[in-house]
């Protein structure tokens, strides 16, 4: 049985890589199911294996000594990054977080623990998405423009490095320098990249787009749709729902412990269904999206979910926003925030030109044409719409590979996974 | 042992002060406007929903305790906890935990009886006697290794086992998130706790100082950290988890 499952998995797997680059063969991922790879990740025997111990190092730097951090956001002074360092010189990559993500969550953890072993140094950029970049590292307050983002988000990485290798001194030395992101941090590379064609500060000799979006407009209408389907309401019952059959499976449990090990194979055991699953994809995303909504609010003083004019007190309640907040999503940012806003900047700028700005064929050309830039995603990766998937196929080329399992971005840590990525940078050594 | 109560009574009194004088409804200026995307309908809500909890008449306070929490995490207990880990060797940092875990299911058992859970009381009263005596003072933990694992109980957890709600939500001083309920069990459970420490017969300083390594032990146990993923809503995600996860270990 085991032998024909294998069998089946290579047959997908060459219809999925036909023109891929690195051979995916010894591809073994267990979920074929993408909700379940992308909400359940890769299990432990499955995993590459990283070390635990690097070295690693948290740095905070006021990007803008000037302007005063509001109270309500007490914990964002100042904005916050990883560096890991190889004590010798080394190429250094630059990494760059998907929607909501920090520089030290998991996916962007396990990327540095990889690098980190293959002898790369790592710096870990945040999401311009995420609060810490909004309240302190970015200039506009209004993400999610992707030619924008990557001009501050080119700035960070020049304060950044400046400012870690005046921490480090001799730990840090660098020759070259690489660039990857995930999810939206692989949009966000794309046009980082081709930003560093006119800057050319780092003139980067590799970028690695891991499960980019193709179009942000169409991506953000299937996560939101999750939610939207069902509504507010529904939301909250699957979620009591879960949290009832998680109980379930903790009474008749023979060893409780407070592990993360424990809670996997206890919402496992809940039998969650790809329904519900997506409804908890869409609920994370709607999650990041109020967190965003919120930070932006403060910032500009908007008035959408806080009281416009009203100074937050760190003690007061802001429950009411986050109701608010959740009962919209990215697509009601980006009609009301976003699209008056850069319409009120450039008033020829039509909400139609937007959409097809925020989209990696803004730059099929270059993407087409630039030898140092790959791509990696999964057949099956739930942000891509109908023709995307064959649109990155063209696009890339033998530059680009695809695994047929995996979900959005549920494979990377896996062994083969890890492997095919460093090989990808190691070719240009 | 007397200074200590004194300290607590202290901080109980404190505590009440705070409890009353505080608010957390937004202090308006005068031309602040009401937010432009409507507040949904609470009405129809679970109010021990994802987002929307209706049992925190005490934010107020609840809040400012959260936001002291926070500091001290940042400025005393963690760098404590560190200094900790760095001076003391791994075994003994186990052997450590061992003994106060030992120590706690003194409280499992007496509320496993409270719940008539005939099966978990005994399995427990063999882990303590087990690891009390061939666990050396509990410092090892054979019972886990021979298959019989710890559970635990608390007072909070007795009374909800017999019907009692937990209450409005109340953050504890360092000690975080709890309810009227699981905060009044806290209580019985620290008395019970504090009988069998007299029993053992320490000096002042040497409850104190036992006192102090029980609550570093305990700070190390929780990987929490405060403000970690950089949400605003924390607080709210919080309390909603806290009463999710306290009705699952009173389920079980």
């Amino acid at each position: 049985m085991k032998r024909i499952m294998r069998l089946g998995a290579l047959l997908l797997g060459m219809v999925g890589v036909a023109q891929a680059a690195p051979t995916t063969d010894d591809y073994q991922f267990p979920f074929s199911d993408p909700f379940k790879a992308t909400v359940f990740g890769t299990p432990a025997d499955f995993k590459a294996d990283l070390p635990d111990d690097i070295h690693r190092r948290e740095f905070t730097i006021d990007l803008y000594p000037g302007r005063e951090t509001p109270e309500v956001f007490w914990y964002h002074e100042g904005f916050q990054y990883s560096v890991v360092y190889q004590k010798k010189p080394a190429p250094l990559v630059f990494s760059i977080a998907g929607t909501g993500g920090k520089y030290n969550g998991g996916k962007m953890i396990a990327l540095e623990k990889a690098f980190f072993k293959a002898g790369y140094n790592v710096i870990s950029i945040t999401s311009p998405t995420h609060p810490n970049f909004i309240v302190s590292a970015s200039n506009k307050q209004m993400p999610g423009y992707l030619e924008k983002d990557a001009e501050e988000i080119y700035t960070v990485m020049e304060k950044t490095l400046a400012h870690a290798q005046d921490k480090l001194g001799d730990k840090l030395q660098v020759t070259d320098f690489y660039l990857t992101g995930y999810s939206l941090g692989g949009a966000h590379s794309a046009f980082v990249s081709k930003l560093d064609e006119e800057k050319k500060v780092f003139n980067f000799k590799k970028v690695l787009l891991v499960n980019p979006p193709v179009s942000l407009y169409n991506s953000v209408v299937i996560l939101d749709g999750y939610v939207e389907s069902v509504g507010g309401e529904g939301i909250r019952n699957t979620v009591n729902g879960i949290f009832d059959r998680v109980g379930d499976s903790v009474s008749h449990a023979t060893r409780v412990e407070l592990t993360p090990e424990f809670l996997y194979k206890m919402f496992v055991a809940a039998n969650v269904s790809d329904q519900e699953l997506s409804q908890l994809i869409g609920l994370a995303f709607r999650l990041s999206s109020t967190d965003m909504i919120f930070a932006i609010d403060v910032m500009q003083n908007i008035g959408a979910l806080t009281y416009k004019n009203h100074t937050i007190s760190k003690h007061e309640s802001i429950s009411h926003s986050f109701l608010r907040g959740a009962s919209i999503g990215f697509l009601t940012y980006f009609e009301r925030g976003m699209v008056p806003f850069y319409q009120g900047r450039n008033p020829d700028l039509s909400r139609a030109d937007m959409i097809n700005r925020l989209s990696l064929k803004e730059l099929e050309d270059y993407l087409k044409s630039s030898d140092k830039i790959g791509m990696v995603t999964n057949a099956d990766d739930i942000i891509l719409a109908g023709p995307d998937l064959t649109f990155l196929k063209q696009t890339f080329g033998d530059r680009g590979w695809i695994y047929p399992h995996g979900g959005h971005c549920g494979n990377m840590d896996e062994k083969v996974w890890v492997e095919d990525m460093l090989a990808f940078f190691a070719s240009s050594k | 042992m007397k200074q200590l109560y004194f300290v607590r009574n202290l901080m109980l009194a404190a505590g009440v002060a705070l409890l009353t004088a505080c608010s957390a409804t937004p202090d308006l200026e005068a031309d602040a406007e009401e937010p432009r995307i409507p507040l949904p309908d609470t009405s129809e809500m679970d109010p021990r929903g994802i987002g929307y909890v209706d049992n925190d008449p005490l934010e107020g306070f609840n809040r400012r305790m959260y936001y002291f929490n926070a500091k001290a995490d940042e400025y005393v207990l963690l760098p404590v906890v560190r200094g900790y880990e760095y001076v003391t060797p791994e075994v003994m940092q186990t052997g450590v935990n061992n003994f106060f875990t030992n120590l706690g299911e003194i409280n499992t058992f007496m509320n496993s009886v409270l719940q008539l859970k005939g099966e978990r009381a005994i399995t427990t009263a063999f882990r303590f006697v087990t690891n009390s005596t061939i666990g050396i003072l509990g410092l090892f933990d054979p019972a886990t290794a021979m298959g019989v694992y710890r559970e635990k109980e608390d007072f909070g957890q007795t009374l909800g086992y017999w019907g009692v709600g937990d209450g409005p939500y109340i953050v504890l001083p360092l000690l975080g998130p709890s309810s009227a309920r699981d905060g009044f069990g806290l209580l019985v459970d620290s008395l019970v706790y504090n009988e069998v420490v007299d029993e053992m017969g320490l000096k002042t300083n040497e409850e104190l100082a036992m006192m102090i390594i029980r609550s570093i032990n305990a700070r190390k146990q929780i990987p929490f950290r405060y403000y970690a993923t950089g949400s605003a809503f924390e607080y709210e995600l919080i309390r909603f988890l806290y009463f999710r996860a306290r009705d699952i270990q009173i389920q079980r």
